[in-house]
């Protein structure tokens, strides 16, 4: 297996974002009151932020994978290795947007959601902010499960797995699973 | 009397912070996009003169088989003007056209007289017409120019359907022939009728687009001034 992308600076960089949001999002539970409010609103705002960074770096690989070919960002190739997924023009556009765009956007409408709540965590529309991030990112899951079909069984030579495409996707789950907890813990009362 | 209590109201601060998310979520995205944008500019893909030309994997016929083949893999990307270099002809043809079936003659004209300088691509798609019912064979067949449409396929051959392929102006065909038989390629090329040429610098840009011509200049004026002025 290729394990040429775990040298990459840039790569590890979004690895250790991913790694410490799920830190805190573990270390919530052992919190309670305010401070696992405010612990779980924390590690789902450092994910949609190392969403938007590993979206922005997917979207600068393809934008170089289409002018120049090859991106510099993208090293690595075979089964783990961005080149063939990012590169793939019948796959890397959503009615003509890349997927990198995408996820900017979706994980900035996530980032918009739960940094008003951390901004006032007793405001009266909190609830449906909660709500809107749940939603938002069950629908996120979905086009990650579509976009890991994609990649495992329809891009050309498959299967090919994208190390930055899976940071992003995991930072989704990641999001999914904090706004889980954080309905839970509102509905709990122990706000 | 009695003492009026003093009350504070907060008036509007649910919407103040709202704003302050949405600014501040919105100023997040504008400094990476514009990171993005200096580290890697994205490139305008379309298929008008100037832009990169679209990209496409699809199965292309050679002459000895269907294989892949991807547009880019023709690109040379370190070209740069006034540098040797293949440029690309991609012409959109309908096997059942009538015109193509005319314009056949002058492909082979065109590539016996540039095809040291110029690879020639086919897209063969079926127009939505009546009597434009096309399948590979019959690609095939109109590629190499080969027996296809009287004593076969129920008397359905080129030149809607009513002309044997192997009668077909011109030499049999030594170039990449696409099956787009799902309009992928020329929806992405914008292309609406056939046949239609499209001219690429071997660094994949749109050099001349028959569209955009505008009728002053055909496809051997754009060879002569964009391959043989280069």
């Amino acid at each position: 297996m290729n394990t040429e992308f775990l040298s990459e600076p840039i790569f590890l960089v979004v690895l250790a974002g991913l790694l410490s949001s799920s830190f805190l999002s573990i270390n919530a539970k052992k919190q309670s009151g305010s401070e696992r409010s405010n612990a779980l609103v924390i590690s789902a705002l450092a994910f949609s932020l190392t969403g938007i960074l590993t979206s922005a770096i997917t979207y600068a690989i393809y934008n170089s994978m289409i002018s120049k070919g090859y991106s510099p960002l993208c090293s690595s190739n075979g089964f783990i290795g961005c080149a063939d997924v990012i590169g793939d023009p019948s796959f890397n556009t959503l009615l003509t947007l890349p997927w990198g765009l995408i996820g900017i956007s979706g994980f900035g409408l996530l980032l918009y959601l739960i940094l008003s709540i951390r901004m006032d965590p007793h405001a009266r529309w909190v609830s449906n902010h909660l709500d809107y991030s749940w939603y938002a990112s069950i629908i996120g899951m979905v086009i990650v499960v579509f976009l890991v079909i994609v990649e495992l069984a329809f891009v050309d030579g498959a299967p090919h797995i994208c190390a930055y495409c899976t940071v992003a996707h995991l930072s989704m789950i990641g999001f999914l699973v904090s706004a889980h907890m954080l309905r839970e813990h509102k509905a709990s009362g122990d706000w | 009397m009695a003492r009026r209590r003093a009350t504070t109201i907060q008036k509007g601060k649910d919407e103040d912070v709202r704003l302050m998310a949405a600014l501040a979520a919105v100023g997040v995205i504008s400094i990476v996009l514009f990171s993005v944008f200096i580290i890697s500019p994205p490139a305008t893909i379309g298929p008008n003169e100037g832009e990169l030309a679209p990209d496409f994997v699809a199965s292309a016929y050679n002459g000895g088989g269907w294989d892949e083949f991807r547009l880019t893999d023709q690109f040379d990307r370190e070209w740069t003007a006034g540098e040797d270099g293949k440029f690309i002809l991609i012409q959109f043809m309908d096997s059942d056209c009538p015109h193509c079936w005319r314009e056949a003659e002058t492909m082979s004209e065109l590539h016996s007289q540039w095809g040291g300088k110029v690879t020639f691509i086919s897209i063969a798609v079926e127009l939505s017409i009546q009597g434009h019912s096309s399948d590979r064979d019959e690609i095939k067949a109109f590629r190499d120019k080969t027996n296809y449409g009287t004593d076969s396929n129920d008397g359905n051959g080129c030149n809607s359907g009513g002309s044997n392929c192997v009668e077909r102006p011109g030499t049999a065909h030594a170039w990449n022939y696409v099956d787009d038989y799902n309009s992928n390629i020329i929806r992405d090329y914008g292309v609406t009728g056939t046949p239609f040429i499209v001219l690429l610098q071997p660094d994949g840009y749109v050099s001349w687009n028959q569209g955009q011509s505008g009728g002053l200049m055909n496809i051997e004026q754009a060879l002569q001034t964009y391959v043989e002025g280069n």
